[in-house]
């Protein structure tokens, strides 16, 4: 691992302020001064959150940046770069230009770094554990590398982490887990998408050391997120905790939120590979008192069924943590920005993980994710019983004999069931899934997500147009 | 300690109010007198009426009050008046008795448990008078001053002055606390939250930035209810020589001449129209409107997205109740059967009795949550040049909104000219970021002109009788012209309307906004 700071590793601070830059300017100080961090000269990159064409808190507090700049600045460096790659394949530039990003951290004196733009950005490979990690050359060249960490609530790991913030200097592309089955051991029961993700993201986090950490968290979003979703809201905790030990830094953080270092599946795989300090007896603790500024927040749901959403059914099988986020983040979309559509719709279900029980309704199935898919191929949903229509010469010969015997005994046939939305993908992407649902439902009985995806078309699917059959009725990814 | 004027019309009102009760038919008294603080002539039994239904609902529903005038100095007894109002029926003043100032003492370190003084009052004239007061009204003397010098100049003023002069005692009378009640309405913590929101904002200059913008009109308002009818002429003139004023008129619609229907509405709006000879008429059940108003002064500033978001609800489940809550004359065309099918033949459906009041909320919050953030400062700046956004050649208005966790927190006036000193004033670039040095990052800047709220204004109020497909389109228009209206940056639904063709994307708004079952 690349090394780059001059502070004692050890020292974490916990800030707690009126104001938000304060309270990242104070605990800089007591870490020691920018300039223990910084040196003149100095070329440095800040990772921020850069997720999607959204406000605060989906992005880092841009109050909180410029400050960072600023501090940077007075320190010396030379050259300041911004950057990170946004979800969900959305260029960097896109994001700009709906944030208005690029003049701004200009006028500041930074300039913001599209990773995802192959011909300003170039990579490096590195090898980490026999992975080969196409990790940017330019973060990997900066002499300082600072994550400024927006915290929020996440579905998967309790809480935005540093280290799951840094994840995202590697592109949505080398970030997608593929599925491996190992011999012998149950994907689902071992829940190994998440093994590979923590793995994956411990693997990209060894590359190159921070040389300072700061988890923001003076506006805290609780509920559903870490995107604004209905159920989020924003909570003015007031905190900051910052330190030059990732780990140590997320660890505190944790704390804060009440979570055990037992409870966080990827801080106790950080321990196992000594990537940081995972013992808060060996954390030098600053500022405030852990045990006096434990918050008490609403985190995002553990099933999914709890998100309760208008006329929709939810058929849950066993499920990988993959599919749990992508759906969780369809399920809150549906909630948030779909009122209307819901209505009209009538019924909906959603069937996600393998073997899930059968639909309520044959009509309007979501079928979520390659395992759902797979598991129902042969299910008494995918046909429907329709009454078989007789001739016409059939129905009127029978009427002037005033035989009703066929009307009695209605013929059934099987027919193939045509409702049945099918999402594949493991796990399916989110704008995939709701530009498929568009497509099914129709602009008459899904206006509001008609509407919205038309607004994600301008930055979304511009860029990569996918094959889509209408009825039928699937989506290729 | 009173204005003579003041004085004399308060007066009146309690000798008329005291003889409404022991006389047959106080109706046919016809009496004037003027409402409290204003120069508005009315009827005196209609306001004895409107004291009698809107007092017990917004201020308070018990019996006797007192008033108390205390000194804005620290003497030992800083009581400089107490009157005590016998009410039979609450809210309806009828006598009023002047205690001595030294029943109660009270010094200025007292007036910071006003429940303390209530109790003290309470127990003293129960115990001198036998009368149970259940409200106290205190008054600071320089509230006092400042009502008399109001009253000074309502003789010499046009009504347009008044009702500034009047918004801005209200405005420095619950800021400096010169008037204090226990216990407290929620409309009186409602209105002083709203004013702590606004930072270098003056209420009167909102009255006249919005009679600016309003058009000539000359419209009646009738609210009728079980308990209380009235109506309310609004007129507007506008005169190239002189400045413009408004004209308002308080009278009593008599049960005798207008039939109400079961929902409390004028069934023959037309006669109105013709007897007040005004141009419309708008026909508003007022209980609708009193409920309305009770549950949204109970809330607390600043209100929380999520009774935001119901109060929005309610407002246009109030508008699509045509003919059941509100009707107008002359009808808008839009209710017409004939033009809706009409329209309904392009794929139109513009049926305002269908507005889905249930839905758009809903649906505007998110996506305002999702593109400006939960949290959010926004640069509101209106200019009056109707060529060029250019800042330099005009003096715009500009206002910061600060959004927290979905909830307006701040609307502040920005009137410090030297933050675009030595910048580029036609790059938005730079002027945001000028702005976001002094007040921290702005999320976006918006401009428009005024030419754009007077037609919105228009379409949507004051020619609402005559709302058809061209004038949303021609709002729709407009907003895609960047001289008349900008976002900076572009948010996506902006974005969307500015590359749509505006018919269609007005199809696709009518979607969300107008319910799809007609029936």
């Amino acid at each position: 691992m690349i090394e780059n700071s001059k502070v004692n590793s050890t020292d974490v601070a916990i800030i707690k302020n009126d104001s938000p830059t304060k309270a990242i300017s104070n605990g800089i100080e007591l870490l020691g001064g920018i300039s223990r961090f910084i040196g003149k000269e100095d070329s440095v990159f800040i990772k921020i959150n850069l997720r999607a064409p959204s406000g605060f808190p989906v992005n880092v507090s841009m109050d909180s940046l410029r400050n960072l700049i600023i501090l940077c600045k007075k320190a010396g460096a030379k050259e300041i770069y911004v950057g990170g790659f946004p979800e969900n394949g959305v260029k960097t530039s896109t994001l700009s230009s709906i944030l208005g990003l690029k003049s701004y951290l200009e006028n500041l004196g930074a300039e913001l770094i599209s990773l995802d733009d192959q011909v300003t950005s170039s990579f490096s490979i590195v090898d980490v554990n026999g992975k080969n990690i196409e990790y940017p050359t330019r973060v990997l060249e900066s002499d300082k590398l600072i994550i400024l960490n927006q915290v929020s609530v996440d579905p998967l790991f309790k809480c935005t982490l540093s280290i799951l913030n840094y994840y995202s200097l590697v592109s949505s592309k080398s970030q997608k887990i593929e599925k491996i089955i190992r011999s012998g051991k149950d994907y689902l029961l071992l829940d190994q998408y998440k093994q590979d993700l923590i793995s994956n993201i411990l693997d990209v986090f060894s590359i190159k050391k921070p040389c300072l950490v700061i988890n923001d968290m003076f506006y805290f979003l609780e509920g559903a997120g870490p995107f604004i979703f209905k159920d989020s809201s924003i909570i003015r905790t007031g905190l900051v905790v910052s330190g030059s030990d990732a780990v140590a830094v997320d660890l505190i953080t944790l704390k804060l939120l009440k979570i055990d270092l037992l409870s966080s599946e990827i801080l106790l795989e950080a321990r196992n590979r000594k990537l940081g300090i995972t013992n808060v007896s060996e954390i030098n603790l600053k500022g405030e008192s852990l045990d006096a500024n434990k918050l008490i927040v609403n985190f995002s749901v553990y099933k999914l069924n709890e998100i309760t959403i208008n006329n929709t059914y939810l058929q849950e099988g066993r499920i990988c943590s993959g599919c749990f986020k992508e759906a969780y983040y369809l399920l809150n979309f549906m909630k948030t920005h779909m009122t209307k559509d819901l209505k009209y719709i009538r019924k909906q279900s959603i069937l996600i993980g393998e073997n899930p029980p059968e639909p309520d309704t044959v009509e309007n199935v979501i079928v979520f994710g390659d395992c759902a898919l797979k598991s129902t191929k042969n299910r008494d949903f995918r046909y429907i019983q329709v009454p078989k229509k007789d001739s016409t010469i059939k129905t009127v010969r029978g009427k002037i004999k005033k035989d009703n015997s066929s009307q009695n005994k209605p013929i059934m046939k099987e027919k193939v069931n045509k409702s049945i939305i099918e999402i594949p993908g493991c796990p399916p992407d989110m704008y995939m899934s709701l530009n498929t649902l568009v497509k099914y439902y129709g602009k008459t009985k899904a206006p509001n997500l008609s509407f919205y995806n038309a607004l994600l078309n301008q930055f979304v699917f511009k860029e990569s147009e996918k094959s889509i059959k209408k009825k039928g009725v699937n989506s290729d990814v | 300690m009173f204005n003579e004027d003041l004085r004399k019309n308060w007066l009146d009102i309690l000798k008329f109010n005291s003889k409404v009760s022991i006389i047959e038919n106080p109706r046919k008294l016809d009496e004037k007198v003027r409402i409290p603080l204003t120069p508005i002539q009315i009827d005196a039994f209609l306001l004895y009426n409107l004291f009698a239904v809107l007092y017990p609902r917004f201020i308070n529903q018990q019996q006797n009050i007192l008033d108390i005038i205390v000194s804005d100095f620290d003497i030992d007894n800083i009581v400089f008046g107490v009157y005590l109002y016998k009410t039979n029926k609450p809210g309806v003043h009828e006598t009023v008795e002047i205690l001595p100032n030294d029943l109660v003492g009270i010094k200025q370190e007292n007036l910071s448990d006003i429940k303390e003084i209530f109790n003290k009052f309470q127990s003293m004239i129960l115990k001198d008078h036998g009368v149970k007061i259940n409200s106290i009204r205190l008054i600071k003397k320089r509230g006092l001053d400042l009502i008399n010098s109001h009253y000074g100049k309502i003789s010499n003023s046009t009504n347009s002055d008044i009702f500034r002069s009047f918004l801005d005692l209200m405005q420095i009378s619950l800021n400096g606390n010169l008037l204090a009640m226990y216990p407290e309405p929620y409309i009186l913590k409602f209105l002083r939250n709203n004013i702590t929101l606004l930072e270098g904002i003056k209420l009167s200059s909102i009255f006249a930035f919005i009679e600016d913008l309003i058009p000539s009109f000359n419209v009646l308002v009738t609210m009728a209810s079980n308990q209380l009818s009235f109506g309310v002429i609004l007129k507007k003139v506008e005169s190239k020589t002189i400045n413009s004023d408004i004209e308002v008129k308080l009278l009593p619609i008599e049960r005798e001449d207008y039939d109400l229907n079961s929902y409390r509405l004028l069934t023959d709006i037309k006669k109105a129209q013709q007897t007040f000879m005004v141009d419309n008429v708008f026909n508003i059940n007022l209980n609708g409107i009193l409920k309305f108003l009770s549950e949204l002064f109970e809330n607390e500033i600043p209100l929380h997205k999520e009774i935001l978001r119901l109060l929005f609800q309610k407002f246009l489940y109030g508008i699509r109740r045509y003919d059941l809550h509100w009707s107008m004359y002359p009808k808008p065309k839009v209710f017409n059967t004939l033009i809706r099918f009409l329209i309904r033949l392009i794929g139109i459906d513009l049926n305002l009795k269908k507005l889905s009041h249930w839905a758009i909320p809903d649906y505007i919050f998110g996506l305002f949550d999702t593109f400006a953030g939960l949290n959010a400062r926004i640069l509101l700046i209106i200019t009056s040049n109707k060529t060029t956004h250019d800042i330099t050649n005009q003096t715009p208005i500009t206002i910061l909104l600060e959004i927290e966790n979905g909830s307006l927190t701040k609307v502040k006036n920005i009137i410090e000219k030297e933050i675009l000193s030595g910048i580029d004033q036609k790059s938005l670039d730079s002027i945001r970021f000028a702005y976001s040095e002094r007040f921290g990052f702005i999320t976006n800047i918006i401009i428009l002109d005024k030419i754009l709220i007077k037609t919105i204004l228009n379409t949507f109020i004051f020619k609402f009788h005559k709302i058809s497909l061209f004038s949303i389109l021609k709002v729709l228009k407009m907003l895609k012209k960047p001289q008349i209206f900008q976002i900076y940056p572009e948010i996506p639904p902006y974005s969307h309307l500015k590359r749509k063709n505006s018919f269609f994307f007005m199809k696709d708004l009518l979607k969300i906004a107008i319910d799809r079952h007609n029936f």
